[in-house]
């Protein structure tokens, strides 16, 4: 098959222009029809801006202006209904009769509602009320509040511990990727994070590589959360089933602020705060000791407690050293850095045009320095060589983040049956990381390689330790270039942080959305928008600058450039028929294109002159093109058809169906269909049901749909692979370089999306006079043709070494509660709780097919992928984790675990030792969630104090970095701290077993002791809003003010023995806390004022 | 129009509204989808005579990789077989690499995986560039030839340093075809039928040819040595000069594609040059490459040189090998040395120590260039052994230093036990291990976990030599 570019705007642009015009054809059907105008007030006579004022059983809904003012046009002639409804307040309704020609009034007052929930959510089919809806859906409205009263200062931070079932890892670094999972893992080869779609358009979200060892970046903190009105997290294919193909993980729905008509508002807001790394790290141990053949030796040699067990090595004295605590010394690298936020927003117009604008400058540093020693050198050199420089920003303060952002939003009534919108949002991130992770220039991993001891702690030196190594245990204390490691390991601070990783994005995101009424039972919404971001990620090592490793030191520089682009086109026309009074259908029909785009390329080379930063510069640059990347496509064109019907306002069922083609998909498989069906049901309402004081309402929910996950753009394809060779002169040793191919991937012509469907059920209930608030949810989810990396044996000398394949199901099932409860609301004190609260499991219920081939390590055929730690075995969870165990036991008494008190594997029957067999230890994902939000309202609501507890378990983690560095280093505490020790509580004989098993045994060892349960509760927000007595805001000619003053991340309380069960890099379903950083500490005071 | 009835509006509001707009996604359905791939090649791009040249280039780019190239901290096989043996050391903190230095392999070892995997696509390679040739440059046998090499050269050193119960399948059209595992010996025989079809086809007189041929009548004599073909692996490789080389070249200037050794030595300091004694103390069997100064393998201490190179772990005390491993310094596959090495051998085993050292003596006297390093000559040895077995470790001693780190060391090491009757013990590193624990009892490698996908493959038949 020949494949061609071909790409074509105007092709989008003339079929959506043919599809526009084609709407205007019913301009013709005209009726008679009234007009409904009136005002929205509090009980106090305060007008309500934004409350949403709906015609029932229409899909007509409106905003009240600033002066709550409101005006329903195209009233259909007779008894119709008119509905409010406004966060914070208690629905209302009214009918009234519309005669021809009538222009009527209709108030309304609001009474405020105890618990607030919000009532209107965004649909793939437009608003729509929540009642109406039988899926769960959660919901983070007045995002502007959020944003103001606490410690937010990206996506995550918002969304964190809000929703049950919903799992956010946030990042470890400044504005680092988040890892966000929706209702567990479904997916074992695809990615199981949701869609995002903002203002209609698809959104760029995928976490880029950040170049430093493993943490990730995010297109996710480009957005300026203060620019949100409200985030939707649409949760599995029931809800997600209009989104298509690729919903099935859950969709979060971003809309943006829009203008509000009257007076310009204007809110201005500046932020102040420090950002701290107040983890604990641990420390590094020395045993120095003797040989019991040779204790007179000249050097001491290092001792480990096996080698104390054994009667090898005995102890004569102990050091111990943690470089992460020298914070206030001259050579540690943490840092209390600060963080700062300012912006303005502006808000007005008329009934006519609305526009919010806004702005937004964020700057942060990580808590990371240069240490003052090598700050003093790198000074002493430029002011021994007349050089100007000394050391550079970027050197000094390696991680920071630079966030620009500015938007424009316009809203417009074309006329009384059109209005148009335009959002526009343009952003600027610049970034610098320093390396982490799985990475030699790491400094954390040079601090972890402290050898026990700082040398001129201990009577040594460098210059000492150089000269002898063997006196300071083979540690030699200097780097390669001669320079004093103060400690560090292999490099220091000084010469790590010369290596410099940055990034800038540049982003737009702008959509243009028409809303035609031509009649009054028919709405038709277009949207066409537009994602694009272009990046550039650059490291640089400049001449003689950097670690002393390999050509690093004679100039380096990787420089790579992206662009991502998505376009996304979609109309619905939804129409409305009352064929009784309580009657309603609502139908709705749509076209859905998204076309998601990527293409890069990368470059680097070695060998700088002085002064020189750029690929072009260099000696020596890298062939081939494995680092660059082709440009992709993947594009999805879906048509749907819903019907809504509404019996007596209080059961609300619901057909749907979508049919999706995908470029994707292979040659062979054409089309997908998802269908939905749910129902909503008041059934307090009804007059049978009981009536009980308590009970304000009960509402049960029933859902059922399908979604589904493509594959990779190219992943359909067979294809080879440029690969040049240098090729030698036949029996010579020069040789030339030669253009050649290689076969590469094998490719699918059968791929087909993942097809996921779920059913949900569920109820709603609101009781005490609206007091309490309780939501419980149960969903059972079936991923069907889930997509598996069939492996490959090697030994077919295939160019893969897997084929993506639909071969695979898997279940999800899990139960979602959450209670939101006002418990005191006096004027002087008042006392909100929301309690949520989730459990999920999944299960693999099929690997391999009959076509599959089966892994022969498990003996039941066709139920296995993998042969590592995370294996994919029917019956257990994806990703489950898999170990050989073992067993361990003091024979002597004496305290320390050696080799032959270790056994790895497991008996048989006939008492031969089985050490291939694995065993099942546990869930890779948190599946348990919990969170609690306490609000307090104090000295008349002038004082707001809100704390937020967050809970995750039932899922163990690799606790990577005490296993890589007692497995490597005789300095660790597992291996070092014995009984008696000075150094602290000793190890415990498992701690000692578990490294012996890893180590030391001879054969097959195991890593299991370092498998932990990652469970936590950790104490994620605490702030303090005052509103400022209207004084002062007379004073600073505010129409109000307020200070928040707030902290996030402020205690972990858990088992888990690694640093911190949110230290992971990477956005795998896997996390990987590897020499990676933990969480930072952040407080912040915040002024907003009001205009 | 509220008269209409619910079917009437729908079918307004779909003819009004949405038929146009499905009639329009309709009509540019194909454009819109249309996938946007045009920088993948596809197998349609890979036909012809053209197409078959560039399978055989590539093919050729990946022996290399897969033998003794690298790339960034990924080294090939040969470097990871001189781990295992006493030519390198690790100074590393992987325990992957930890552990081959053991002998101590664990079958999931991530590095002994890829090298396993890359030296079986490598196969896969010059079987797809075999299948092009003969179908599109039926003629150009020499090309032909050098693939069968390819494919016997692979098949011959994963044969000599992995264990019984080895496969070697093939994949056709992209489909994988899985055979049973072959013992050891078996698997040889199986290399030395693709090698006897690269030195038929290959019997031209054009440079290519004649380059082909070369190389695979020395891989067809270790080989045979391997299969204790003694006499007929010296008749084999007989013809070929001293002075041959299958070079192993690589990219001008590039940081992408280098010497695979220069990766792990001097440029990220991952390997040190191997010793008889260590910070553990004396190693048992290991000969003393840093500290004899031997011509053949110039080594010297890290924290000496300028600049400075010191270990990857900041603990073991580093040697590094001088002159032999720059960036982009040629490493000989196959040389005619290996070729007087199998005559030798042939000597030793027919009791000829007089003949086994007059070979030995002119190599040392006349040393032959092994890509572009040519050692300063060595005096002869004077004194003929007297014994087989003196002969015998004459002879492995020398041979160890004349193919330093060219991936011979590991299987000379096994032919030792299961063919002159040593233990295991009595021939690789053995006792207490530099960085912890003591010397593991592997004398081959596992064929590692990802070939249990094979329906046929259920582990190792034998791990012994």
């Amino acid at each position: 098959m020949r494949v061609t570019r071909t790409w074509n705007a105007g092709i989008l642009v003339r079929s959506t222009l043919a599809a526009l015009v084609a709407l205007a054809a019913p301009t013709m059907v005209q009726a008679q029809q009234g007009r409904i105008t009136g005002r929205v007030t509090s009980a106090s006579g305060e007008p309500l801006t934004e409350s949403r004022v709906m015609l029932a059983g229409t899909s007509t809904i409106v905003s009240t202006t600033q002066d709550g003012k409101y005006t329903l046009a195209n009233v259909p002639l007779g008894k119709v209904v008119v509905r409010v409804i406004r966060v914070g307040f208690v629905e209302q309704k009214k009918s009234v009769d519309v005669a021809s020609g009538n222009v009527l009034t209709l108030d309304f007052t609001m009474v405020p509602a105890v618990v607030q929930l919000q009532e209107i959510v965004t649909t793939a089919t437009g608003e729509q009320r929540r009642v109406e809806i039988g899926n769960s859906i959660s919901t983070l409205g007045d995002v502007n509040k959020r944003v103001e009263e606490s410690p937010v200062t990206n996506l995550s931070d918002l969304m964190v511990a809000k929703s049950p079932g919903v799992v956010i890892l946030p990042g470890n670094m400044t504005s680092s990727a988040p890892t966000v999972r929706i209702r567990g893992l479904n997916s074992m080869s695809l990615s199981n994070a949701p869609i995002y779609v903002i203002d209609g358009v698809r959104m760029n979200s995928g976490s880029i590589s950040g170049g430093v060892g493993g943490t990730n970046t995010s297109y996710i903190n480009d957005l300026n959360p203060a620019e949100i009105e409200d985030i939707e997290i649409v949760k599995g294919p029931s809800a997600a089933t209009l989104y298509g193909t690729d919903a099935a993980n859950g969709a979060i729905v971003i809309t943006t602020k829009k203008g509000k008509a009257g007076s310009s508002r204007w809110t201005w807001y500046g932020e102040q705060g420090t950002v701290q790394d107040r983890n604990e790290y641990p420390s590094s141990y020395a045993l120095w000791g003797h040989s019991p053949t040779n204790p007179t030796a000249a050097n001491p040699v290092r001792c480990n407690l096996v080698t104390v067990g054994q009667g090898t090595c005995v102890v004569d004295s102990t050091t111990s050293a943690n470089l992460f605590k020298e914070s206030n010394s001259s050579i540690g690298v943490l840092a209390t850095v600060p963080h700062s936020q300012f912006g303005g927003q502006v808000s007005g117009g008329n009934d006519a045009v609305r526009f919010f604008i806004s702005s937004d400058l964020t700057n942060e540093l990580g808590p990371v320095k240069m240490p003052g020693a090598f700050i003093s050198r790198f000074d002493s050199v430029a002011k021994a060589t007349n050089l100007q420089l000394g050391v550079r920003d970027e050197w000094a303060r390696p991680e920071m983040f630079q966030r620009a952002n500015v938007r424009t939003n316009l809203n417009a009534a074309v006329s009384p049956k059109l209005d148009m919108s335009i959002n526009a949002g343009f952003g600027k991130t610049d970034q610098r990381l320093p390396n982490v992770d799985n990475n030699t220039f790491s400094y954390l991993y040079n601090s972890y390689q402290n050898p026990g001891f700082i040398p001129e702690r201990i009577g040594e030196s460098a210059a000492k330790c150089n000269a002898t190594p063997a006196r300071c245990l083979g540690y030699t204390g200097t780097d390669g270039v001669g320079y004093d490691l103060h400690g560090y390991g292999l490099y220091s601070p000084g010469e790590l942080f010369q290596r410099v990783v940055s990034q800038s994005i540049q982003r737009f995101i702008g959509s243009a959305q028409a809303n035609w009424r031509p009649l009054a039972w028919m709405q038709n919404d277009a949207t066409i928008g537009i994602d694009l971001a272009d990046r550039e990620n650059l490291t640089l090592n400049r001449l003689n600058e950097g670690p002393a490793s390999g050509t690093t030191r004679d100039g380096l520089v990787t420089d790579g450039h992206n662009n991502d682009r998505n376009f996304s086109a979609k109309a619905t026309s939804n129409s409305t028929w009352q064929t009784k009074q309580y009657l309603n259908f609502k139908t709705s029909l749509g076209v859905d294109y998204v076309n998601i785009e990527t293409d890069g390329a990368s470059a680097s080379g070695t060998g700088l002159p002085p002064g020189g930063q750029n690929v072009g510069q260099t000696a020596t640059r890298s062939t081939g093109n494995t680092n660059n990347q082709l440009p992709q496509a993947n594009k999805t064109l879906g048509v749907y058809v819903q019907e809504l019907v509404s019996i007596r306002d209080r059961l609300f069922v619901t057909g749907a169906v979508r049919s999706d083609q995908n470029s994707a998909f292979g040659t062979n498989f054409q089309r997908v269909f998802y269908p939905k069906a749910s129902a909503s049901y008041i059934i307090s309402d009804e007059s049978f049901f009981p009536k009980f004081n308590a009970l304000d309402q009960l509402r049960l929910r029933f859902a059922y749909g399908a979604s589904g996950v493509q594959p990779g753009a190219t992943t359909t394809f067979r294809q080879f692979q440029a690969s040049t060779a240098n090729v030698a002169t036949p029996g010579g040793t020069a040789g030339t370089d030669k253009s050649g191919l290689i076969a590469t991937a094998l490719g699918n012509s059968d791929l087909k999306p993942e097809k996921s469907t779920e059913a949900e059920m569920g109820f709603e209930a609101r009781m005490f006079t609206n007091r309490i608030n309780f939501d419980l949810t149960y969903y059972n989810k079936k991923t069907q043709d889930a997509l598996v990396n069939k492996p490959i044996a090697p030994s077919s000398g295939a160019s893969a070494t897997s084929v993506l394949t639909n071969l695979a199901s898997v279940q999800n099932t899990g139960i979602e509660a959450v209670l939101t409860t006002t418990i005191l609301d006096h004027r002087n004190f008042g006392w909100d709780v929301t309690l949520s609260g989730s459990h999920g499991s999944n299960k693999i219920l099929k690997v391999f097919g009959p076509n599959g081939y089966c892994s022969s390590t498990i003996t039941t055929a066709c139920d296995s992928v993998g042969t590592g730690v995370s294996r994919q075995i029917k019956g257990k969870p994806v990703n489950g984790q898999y170990y050989v165990p073992f067993t361990y036991a003091d024979s002597n008494a004496d305290g320390i675990i050696t080799p032959n008190e270790v056994i790895v594997g497991t008996r048989k029957a006939d008492g031969t030792l089985d050490q291939t067999t694995v065993q099942y230890y546990g869930y890779s994902n948190p599946r348990d969630i919990v969170s609690i939000q306490n609000g307090f309202d104090l000295f008349q609501h002038k004082l707001r104090i809100t704390g937020l507890f967050d809970y995750k378990g039932g899922f163990d983690l690799f606790n990577s970095t005490s296993q890589f560095y007692c497995q490597q280093t005789n300095f660790c505490y597992d291996v070092s701290v014995g009984p008696g020790s000075k150094m602290g509580a000793p190890a415990t004989l498992f701690n000692q077993a578990r490294n012996v098993a890893q180590r030391f045994v001879t054969g097959t060892k195991t890593q299991v002791g370092y498998s932990e349960s990652g469970q936590f509760w950790r104490f994620r927000e605490l702030a303090a809003t005052i509103q400022m007595p209207n004084v002062v805001a007379a004073k600073l000619r505010a129409r109000d003010a307020n200070i928040n003053i707030s902290g996030r991340n402020l205690h972990v309380w858990t088992a888990y023995k690694g640093i911190d069960p949110e230290s992971g890099y990477g956005n795998g379903d896997v996390q990987n806390d590897f020499s990676t950083t933990s969480p930072p500490t952040y407080f912040t005071v915040r002024l907003n004022l009001h205009y | 129009m509220n008269r209409l009835t619910h079917r009437a509006r729908l079918a307004l509001a779909t003819v009004a509204c949405a038929a146009p707009l499905f009639a329009g996604a309709c009509t540019f359905k194909d454009q819109l989808l249309q996938p946007q791939q045009p920088q993948i090649i596809l197998p349609e791009d890979a036909g012809g005579v053209a197409g078959a040249e560039a399978l055989y280039l590539g093919s050729l780019g990946r022996l290399k990789s897969w033998a003794v190239g690298g790339n960034v901290n990924q080294e090939s096989l040969w470097p990871m077989l001189s781990l295992m043996t006493d030519e390198f050391k690790s100074t590393d903190t992987f325990s992957q690499r930890n552990e081959t230095d053991q002998r101590s392999v664990q079958t999931n070892d991530a590095l002994v995986l890829s090298v396993y995997t890359q030296a079986q696509q490598g196969r896969g390679y010059a079987q797809d560039a075999i299948n092009a040739l003969f179908k599109s440059e039926p003629t150009a046998t020499g090309k032909i030839g050098e693939m069968y090499f390819a494919l016997g050269f692979a098949e011959m050193q994963l044969a000599e340093d992995f264990c019984n119960g080895l496969p070697f399948g093939l994949t056709i059209s992209g489909v994988p075809n899985y055979t049973s595992p072959l013992s050891s010996a078996d698997a040889m025989k199986l290399a030395i039928v693709h090698l006897d079809s690269a030195i038929n086809l290959a019997s031209g007189t054009d440079a290519i040819s004649v380059n082909a041929k070369n190389a695979a009548l020395i891989t067809k004599g270790r080989a045979q040595v391997f299969l204790s073909q003694w006499p007929a692996a010296a008749t084999t490789v007989a013809s070929v000069a001293t002075t041959y080389q299958y070079a192993i070249t690589f990219l001008a200037g590039s940081t992408s594609d280098a010497n695979g050794f220069w990766i792990m030595t001097t440029n990220s300091q991952r390997y040190s040059v191997g010793d008889s004694v260590d910070a553990s103390g004396q190693i048992a069997n290991a000969i003393p490459f840093a500290s004899a100064k031997d011509p053949r393998v110039p080594a010297a201490n890290g924290t000496t040189l300028s600049p400075v190179l010191k270990p990857f772990d900041a603990q073991t005390l580093p040697y590094f090998v001088q002159q032999m491993f720059g960036r982009n310094d040629p490493i000989a596959l196959v040389d005619g040395l290996d070729a007087r090495l199998i005559e030798a051998e042939a000597k030793l085993q027919a009791a000829d120590y007089a003949g086994m050292m007059t070979i030995l003596n002119a190599l040392r006297t006349s040393p032959p260039t092994q890509g572009i390093f040519k050692p300063a000559a060595l005096a002869a040895i004077a004194t003929t052994p007297a014994t087989k077995d003196a002969a015998t470790t004459l002879f492995f001693r020398e041979k160890a230093f004349w193919t330093f780190s060219r991936g011979q060391r590991f299987g000379d090491l096994r032919r030792l036990v299961r063919q002159y009757n040593r233990t295991a013990n009595q021939v690789w590193p053995s006792g207490t291990f530099h960085k912890g624990g003591v010397y593991g009892p592997d004398v081959n490698w596992p064929v590692t976990d990802n070939e249990k996908t094979n329906p046929n493959f259920t582990g190792c038949s034998d791990r012994s030599a």
